[in-house]
């Protein structure tokens, strides 16, 4: 078992792949339950040429992780740099631990810019640091190879948006490999000086509430103005309701829903 | 593809929403006194010349917190008590209850009244107002918290805005998309002499749902002990502050030309800090981060939060929010970044 956490580093050493901030830990998790869920975590805050704005989103990502390392063993910390390729389905980086890879652990999560209908193409996308790049749900089929991660939980604006009726469009290629649960936002998520949304949702986690409610009060509460959103598949309307409410130990026991078995789909917003 | 809002209760009800226009929200509301503050801010900053520095009061024991709130609620008995982090994390049948560090904060939710909820759902048509969520807040309030809120002399609670929990789905084999009102929540804040506290600090959010069960509720309540007072920037001076820490933020240079203080007349948002990126809202008072804060403090200076969206050319956005000090003579904090930012030459 690995825990291997890997911060960032800034300007032109960020020309690397990973970025190894000079440490490296290497930690025992006692907890037999915690043998069995695998996290890992990607964070980004600046871009290649100012391509996008920088935000400060480290420490949210840090504090998350100093909250789930209580519990679960986090793989690998890494930024976005060169990382498209490990959210494309099909390609080796995406199943590849070592990479950081979506599909290499059990739960992921990422923050950095996100849209849903960026150039106006109807698209959830991810800033990647390199220079205009995005990691697209079109690319995507979460949950389907590897070690089939079964959460994706990204603080990043816009990706869940589902007031158009398109939100299928954007997500179905991404839903239909089988992963359980998204969180995210349907419109703005705010990086504050003092983060608390971060590691308030890795809290509910580790106290075993449902997932979706830790999302949405963790990212509210941390600002009233953020706009957060789940939302998961299900056989039908029923079950797909049902399966809204797992927590972290539900997720790992329930079966995943892909292609033709998903009858539906569902979401909840704050604001 | 079908486009409609559902509620999953009744079928006279499924009937009515089924017919409901597409689009029909259930946004977020600023109550009207909010929207003043946050105008009043950005073209005037503080009514006073100088206010005093705050500090929170000495902590109130986690447990004792834990037992009166439990025996107010009529929780009955606690199956697990753990720490998580530095909060008290307390739970028993289908509830739990979290307690900060300093027994200022609270968070409690009822797992079995949340459950409930999604069978409620509601048209999105059919919200709780602002003031029947303000009317069900007081009331919880001083039914079963009024031994945690307690106002001092010259302190009001108020409230500040009303938001809600929607839901929605599509069925994939018929393409109809239904949506629905599921919970509906109230925010407080509080006054102290007039003046607000703003940031996370002095509030109390309470989540209903649409029978009127009380879902969760999560305060943040310190007694505050005045200090030494600070003279205050003007809003010019403010928003520059604000305009820097930006700046800092996005790294980048900080513009030559300083931000224009917007009229009184008139709606003063959005005010442009830099080329495509705008201020939506500033609130001045005290700052208080509140306990549940990651790096928390007991000092609450005079500050003003706010809330920028910064937008490209492609429509992406990217939102900041913080809080910059007011004082002339501001106490450097090492909790509240932007007191570091703003003496940095």
């Amino acid at each position: 078992m690995k825990g291997r956490f890997l911060s960032y580093l800034s300007g032109a050493a960020r020309n690397a792949l990973i970025v190894v901030a000079g440490f490296t830990m290497f930690t025992i998790f006692a907890s037999p339950a915690s043998a069995t869920i695998h996290f890992g975590v990607r964070c980004e805050g600046s871009f290649q040429d100012n391509w996008a704005p920088t935000i400060d989103v480290y420490d949210g990502c840090d504090n998350y992780i100093s909250v789930i390392q209580t519990a679960y063993p986090v793989d690998f910390y890494f930024n976005l740099q060169g990382a498209q390729p490990a959210f494309e389905y099909g390609n080796a980086d995406e199943t590849c631990n070592g990479c950081g890879g979506v599909d290499s652990v059990d739960f992921f999560f990422m923050s950095t810019h996100g849209d849903s209908n960026i150039a106006q193409v109807n698209n959830a996308v991810y800033a990647m640091w390199d220079y205009q790049t995005w990691a697209s749900a079109y690319q995507m089929r979460l949950g389907d190879s590897g070690k089939q991660v079964k959460a994706f939980a990204t603080f990043s604006c816009d990706t869940l948006y589902n007031a158009d009726g398109k939100f299928w469009h954007r997500w179905s290629s991404a839903l239909s490999g089988g992963v359980k649960f998204l969180a995210g936002a349907h419109g703005n998520l705010y990086t504050d000086e003092d983060d608390q949304a971060m590691p308030a949702f890795a809290q509910y986690v580790v106290a075993g509430d449902a997932l979706g409610s830790g999302w949405l009060n963790g990212v509210y509460y941390a600002n009233t103005d953020n706009q957060p959103t789940i939302a998961n598949t299900g056989s039908n309307a029923n079950n797909c309701w049902t399966r809204q409410g797992v927590n972290l130990s539900g997720l790992m026991s329930e079966s995943p829903l892909r292609d033709s078995q998903i009858g539906y789909y569902c979401w909840t917003n704050w604001n | 593809m079908k486009n409609k809002n559902l509620s999953f209760a009744a079928s006279a009800v499924l009937a009515a929403s089924a017919m409901m226009i597409a689009g029909s929200t259930a946004r977020a509301e600023e109550l009207p006194q909010t929207k003043a503050h946050q105008q009043f801010s950005v073209t005037q900053g503080f009514r006073d010349s100088a206010l005093p520095v705050l500090h929170r009061a000495s902590a109130v024991e986690q447990n004792k917190v834990g037992s009166v709130l439990i025996e107010k609620l009529g929780l009955g008995k606690v199956e697990q008590s753990s720490k998580l982090g530095d909060s008290l994390h307390l739970t028993g049948k289908q509830w739990a209850l979290d307690v900060t560090a300093d027994g200022a904060g609270v968070d409690y939710r009822n797992t079995a009244v949340e459950a409930r909820a999604h069978a409620l759902g509601k048209p999105l048509s059919g919200k709780m107002s602002a003031a029947e969520l303000e009317q069900k807040g007081r009331a919880f309030i001083a039914a079963k918290l009024a031994s945690q809120i307690v106002l001092g002399a010259e302190e009001q609670l108020v409230a500040l805005r009303a938001d809600y929990r929607t839901e929605g789905g599509q069925d994939l084999s018929t393409g109809e998309i239904t949506n629905a009102v599921v919970a509906n929540r109230i925010v407080f804040g509080r006054t102290l002499h007039g003046v607000p506290v703003v940031g996370n600090g002095s509030k109390v959010i309470l989540t209903f749902i649409n029978d009127g069960s009380l879902e969760s509720f999560r305060y943040d309540w310190p007694r505050y002990q005045a200090a030494d007072s600070q003279n205050l920037i003007a809003a010019g001076q403010i928003l520059s502050r604000v305009q820097k820490v930006i700046s800092a933020r996005k790294d980048v240079a900080v513009p030559t030309s300083s931000v224009t203080v917007p009229s009184s007349e008139g709606e003063a948002y959005p005010v442009e800090l830099t080329p495509n990126t705008n201020l939506q809202a500033l609130e001045c008072g005290y700052y208080d981060a509140s306990s549940f804060a990651t790096h928390t403090t007991q000092l609450v200076q005079p500050g003003c939060t706010y809330r920028v969206i910064s937008q490209d050319s492609d429509g992406m956005r990217a939102g900041y929010a913080g809080a910059v000090p007011a004082g002339v003579r501001f106490q450097q904090d090492a909790a509240w970044l932007a007191t570091q930012i703003l003496v940095r030459k």
